[in-house]
């Protein structure tokens, strides 16, 4: 069975004739260590998948299983145990505190995981070592994605859910975010998920999800995954 | 013409469901402006209606200007009086205390028997009939004694005065507007006193002993007043200023009257703050969409006339909502609570008057200029910047982290909270304000409560010494024979009078208090020691002295009841008495002064044998026995009927609390959501985040409670200092329990708003909260 499964999971806001099928059978499956590319136009569903993948959301039906634990049968503090230990976030318009600095930022993740990192080993590591003590409105979007990243592997999770990580930057910004998001991958094994509308970013996962209409119209391996310097954007 | 109508009606559809959307919001500024106003119109309305109640009662019954008491007035005197200028007309009668054999001991009767048919203080008939100007058999008798009494009209009533006895049948049971107050010690208690209205042609022998004089409309009253004392030289003028029960009541108006430029202007002023962050608060979230107008094209005044009616009509709407539930709910709960002691005819409800519309029209312009001058601020920019959300309030360092040392050793969540409180200082001023305000408000409730039971317990428990105190009448014996026969530690006389005090062109009556220069029974000295009267001149109770201006040195006369030559002495010492207005003469002085022996009117008794008691009340000479702890309870009864003020005030201290915290706390919240939700993403429990929430608002409530004491004592000075009471000098004594106490009910109330508020974590939605900003 693969680390992450999705079967038949469908997620349905409103009820009646109002009713939106965000995710509609969604059914696949990730293995472990593998940087996972979730890509499809917007309204596909892929942030819908992001955040029940996430325990943020819950499902209306269907059953996803995450390293054996069966998140759709969680109860919220349970969901929240399992967000604390096991998922690390990464948002397109990094949710950073405006009032705590980069380094307090991701001692925030320190705060409540019992197997955290050291922070400034990890500000170092993404670069910006230079910058801990700056507020995020003191940082660029590149520098405060990293920040934002940082926080997510502070907590040394064993999945790391990225929604858009690119969205709100420039090309180069954007590489050097997805550049460490690789490194993270083959360094720590974690298994990471990105998703994004953005067609040129899917040659650098090791498994791309196609997804249309809130279902996955390809799950396919990437045997070759590129570097990211070999990306056009 | 069609296309501006629509467009008019699209923006006040958008304004409804503004409103709607932000209903909390909108509700808060309602209820705010409403307090504003409530508090105002509800304490001008009271001292209003006390007012017009009573004026219309004095008027209709034709109060008198002048109550002229002398020993026995000639028929030349009165038409002398009657042809003063000034003077419309003059109603002689005789006025004394009576007892009543029939009722029992200890009740007496103020009976005023009028020549003729009463033309001035006309009793008010509210059972029974007026009594006929003929009538020598009838009386009419005060409505609230004959309650308390059981007796209605056509029982009979026995009256006796100096060994004369007279049985009248009840005509009729009337109030009088000379006795709105009707108290023979200090509290009025109809089941041992009241009043009664007889002709004097039933009583024959009894002199004209007083004089009521009316005057004509828009005459010179102080020129009548001495007009009239430089007639009658002997006689004890009493004008509506000093008549006890007139001055009484008027004070009462004069006291409300004040009340209404305390809390009223407080309320207001902590109202229009709220308003004030509130409506900056919605008109700031408001941005993006005056930009879009903007851009749209429509006009900056159309816009701006949009915008302020956020504020007018929610203030306007509050204001008049105070304004008339302030009228009906204020003024009838204190007017009840006022006439438990002092007894109106009828209650008359003022019109609104122009300082009521004036408060809430300026209540609906504080708002609106509030509005424009946030509106103002927010729309400076261009239509493409407005458009541009505005981007989070940046964090920055606080000052307390210069002090490295120790802000290394706060923990994670207490350096975030200390961040957070310093970068919405505003809102954390407005909340601690609110915290502020409830603590000072509820301090000053107790602080009231225990300055006036500390100022009576101050006199009963401290400057009085003795155990019980006898009342004897005219027939009782010296003192030296009671010291001889009565069982006790310690046995002393006092002799008491009213007379009046005469004092630089100015009189008043007042009570005289002769004591044996050595007495110890009432320790009259600083802090309730033991000081001899003063052997070369009078002393002047602190409540005397604080009226008249008396001060040691200053010269005064005293009139004694029917004496047509005045005694003159210096004030030699004030003391420190909390109770009465009282002049203190030594024996020695009183005796040296020829007017009579020293003849007890009361014994103070100081460890008296059970059996000495036993007697005493067996002699026929003692009318009463007082017990200073029951005098002390008696005393505090007037708390009683005050209760209702006082739970005013902690509903306002907590209502206020309440509404300025939970909406603080509101917007707090609002603001925050994203931060909460990505607190919840990274795995913080529900708990954890209500934790932190909770820790700082703690902070605040700690702070705001700690800066309202001060405030709070201070604020139970000033309306000590307002509410004057005419015999009671009340000290402003808020003890550290009240404090604490108060502290702690203030805290308690925080902590239960800040659970309404840290509730909603569970409501979060982390994916709607954090959804991209598109």
């Amino acid at each position: 069975m693969s680390y992450i499964s999705f079967d038949g999971v469908s997620k349905v806001y409103g009820t009646g004739e109002s009713a939106v099928r965000a995710a509609d059978g969604v059914t696949f499956g990730i293995e472990e260590g593998e940087l996972c590319v979730v890509l499809g136009p917007s309204g596909a569903g892929k942030t819908t998948v992001l955040n029940l993948l996430g325990g943020m959301d819950k499902a209306t039906a269907g059953v996803i299983r995450v390293g054996g634990k069966e998140i759709t049968a969680m109860r919220s503090p349970q969901l929240t145990e399992y967000r604390r230990m096991d998922v690390g976030f990464v948002f397109q318009f990094y949710n950073l505190m405006p009032n705590l600095t980069a380094l307090e930022n991701v001692e925030l993740a320190r705060q409540v995981s019992s197997r955290a990192l050291d922070p400034v080993e990890i500000l170092r590591d993404v670069g910006l070592e230079k910058r801990m003590g700056n507020f995020p409105a003191q940082l660029s979007g590149g520098e405060q994605q990293r920040v934002s990243i940082a926080r997510a592997l502070c907590k040394n999770p064993a999945l790391l859910l990225c929604d858009e990580p690119t969205g709100a930057l420039d090309s180069k910004t954007g590489e050097q975010v997805l550049e460490l998001l690789t490194r993270v991958s083959r360094t720590y094994r974690t298994t990471v998920v990105i998703i994004t509308h953005n067609a040129n970013i899917a040659s650098l996962g090791d498994r791309v999800l196609r997804m249309r209409n809130g279902a996955v119209v390809e799950n396919a391996l990437n045997p070759k995954p590129a570097r990211v310097e070999e990306i056009a954007w | 013409m069609v296309k501006a109508a629509r467009r008019k009606s699209v923006l006040i559809r958008k304004l409804w469901r503004d409103m709607n959307r932000s209903a909390m919001q909108f509700a808060a500024i309602v209820l705010l402006c409403a307090l504003g106003t409530w508090v105002f119109s509800g304490l001008d309305g009271t001292w209003r209606m006390i007012e017009v109640s009573s004026e219309t009662y004095f008027a209709q019954t034709r109060l008198a200007d002048f109550w002229v008491n002398v020993t026995s007035a000639t028929k030349n005197d009165l038409d002398s009086l009657e042809n003063t200028p000034g003077v419309a007309a003059v109603q002689a009668r005789f006025s004394a205390e009576m007892d009543t054999p029939d009722l029992g001991d200890g009740v007496s009767l103020m009976v005023h028997a009028y020549q003729g048919a009463a033309r001035i203080n006309v009793p008010l008939v509210r059972q029974g009939e007026a009594l006929a100007e003929y009538d020598r058999r009838g009386c009419m008798l005060d409505e609230q004694f004959a309650a308390a009494q059981g007796l209605s009209v056509g029982d009979s009533l026995t009256l006796t005065y100096n060994r004369a006895e007279w049985t009248f049948v009840i005509r009729g049971l009337i109030l009088s507007s000379e006795q709105v107050i009707t108290a023979k010690d200090v509290m009025p208690d109809p089941a041992t006193y009241g009043y009664a209205v007889t002709n004097l042609d039933a009583m024959p022998g009894l002199p004209v002993n007083e004089a009521l004089v009316a005057l004509a409309p828009g005459a010179d009253a102080a020129a009548a007043e001495t007009a009239i004392q430089a007639l009658l030289p002997r006689a004890l003028v009493l004008t509506q200023r000093t008549h006890p029960s007139t001055q009484r009541t008027r004070s009462e108006v004069a006291m409300f009257r004040n009340l209404t430029y305390v809390f009223p202007i407080l309320a207001f002023a902590v109202a229009a703050m709220i308003v004030s962050t509130t409506l900056t608060r919605m008109i700031e979230n408001q941005r993006t969409q005056m930009g879009t107008l903007k851009a749209l094209g429509y006009s900056r005044r159309k816009i701006r006339l949009h915008y302020l009616c956020y504020a007018f009509f929610p203030s306007l709407a509050g204001a008049l909502m105070g304004l008339f539930v302030g009228r009906y709910t204020l003024p009838d709960l204190l007017y009840r609570m006022e006439t438990s002691h002092y007894i109106l005819p009828a209650k008359i409800r003022p019109p609104i008057s122009l300082s009521e519309w004036g408060m809430t029209a300026l209540m609906v312009l504080l708002s609106v200029v509030i509005c424009l001058y946030a509106y103002r601020k927010a729309a400076r920019e261009e239509a493409a910047a407005l458009l541009r959300p505005k981007p989070p309030r940046a964090g920055s360092r606080v000052l307390l982290e210069r002090w490295t040392s120790f802000w290394r050793r706060l923990g994670f969540n207490t350096k975030m909270i200390v961040r957070n409180i310093a970068r919405n200082k505003g809102r954390t001023m407005v909340a601690m304000v609110g915290l502020l305000s409830c603590n000072m408000l509820i301090i000053c409730a107790m602080g009231l409560q225990d300055s006036v039971a500390a100022s009576v317990g101050d006199f009963y428990r401290g400057t009085v010494a003795y155990d019980l105190r006898a009342d004897l009448d005219s027939s009782a014996g010296t003192l030296e024979s009671y010291q001889n026969r009565v069982a006790a530690e310690r046995v002393e006389g006092v002799m008491e009078m009213r007379v009046s005090l005469r004092y630089g062109g100015e009189s008043r009556a007042v009570a005289l208090t002769i004591l044996s220069d050595d007495q110890r029974l009432l320790r009259l000295g600083k802090g309730n020691t033991s000081v001899p009267l003063p052997a070369d001149g009078v002393a002047v109770s602190r409540k005397l002295s604080d009226v008249t201006g008396l001060a040691a040195g200053d010269a005064v006369e005293i009139w004694l009841p029917g004496d047509d030559e005045a005694l003159r002495f210096t004030v030699s010492a004030v003391y420190e008495t909390n109770i009465g207005q009282t002049v203190y003469l030594g024996r020695n002085l009183w005796e040296a002064q020829r007017k009579g022996a020293f003849q007890p009117t009361a014994l103070f008794l100081k460890n008296p044998t059970a059996l000495a008691v036993h007697r005493l009340s067996e002699a026929d000479e003692v009318t009463d026995f007082k017990n200073p702890e029951t005098q002390y309870r008696l005393t505090m009864t007037i708390l009683d009927s005050t209760t209702a003020v006082f739970s005013l005030m902690y509903a306002a201290a907590l209502g206020l609390a309440f509404v300025i915290c939970y909406n603080m706390g509101l917007i707090n919240f609002t603001e925050r959501t994203r931060d909460y939700a990505t607190l919840k993403v990274l795995g913080y429990h529900q708990r954890e985040i209500r934790g932190l929430m909770m820790w700082e608002n703690n902070l605040v409530t700690v702070l705001g409670a700690g800066l309202g004491v001060w405030p709070g004592i201070l604020l139970t000075q000033v309306v000590l200092g307002v509410v004057r009471s005419e015999n009671n000098v009340f000290y402003a004594y808020v003890t550290p329990v009240t404090v604490l106490l108060a502290t702690g009910i203030t805290c308690l109330f925080s902590v239960f708003i800040e659970w309404l508020i840290t509730r909603k974590v569970r409501g979060i939605d982390m994916v709607e909260a954090l959804k991209s900003v598109e």
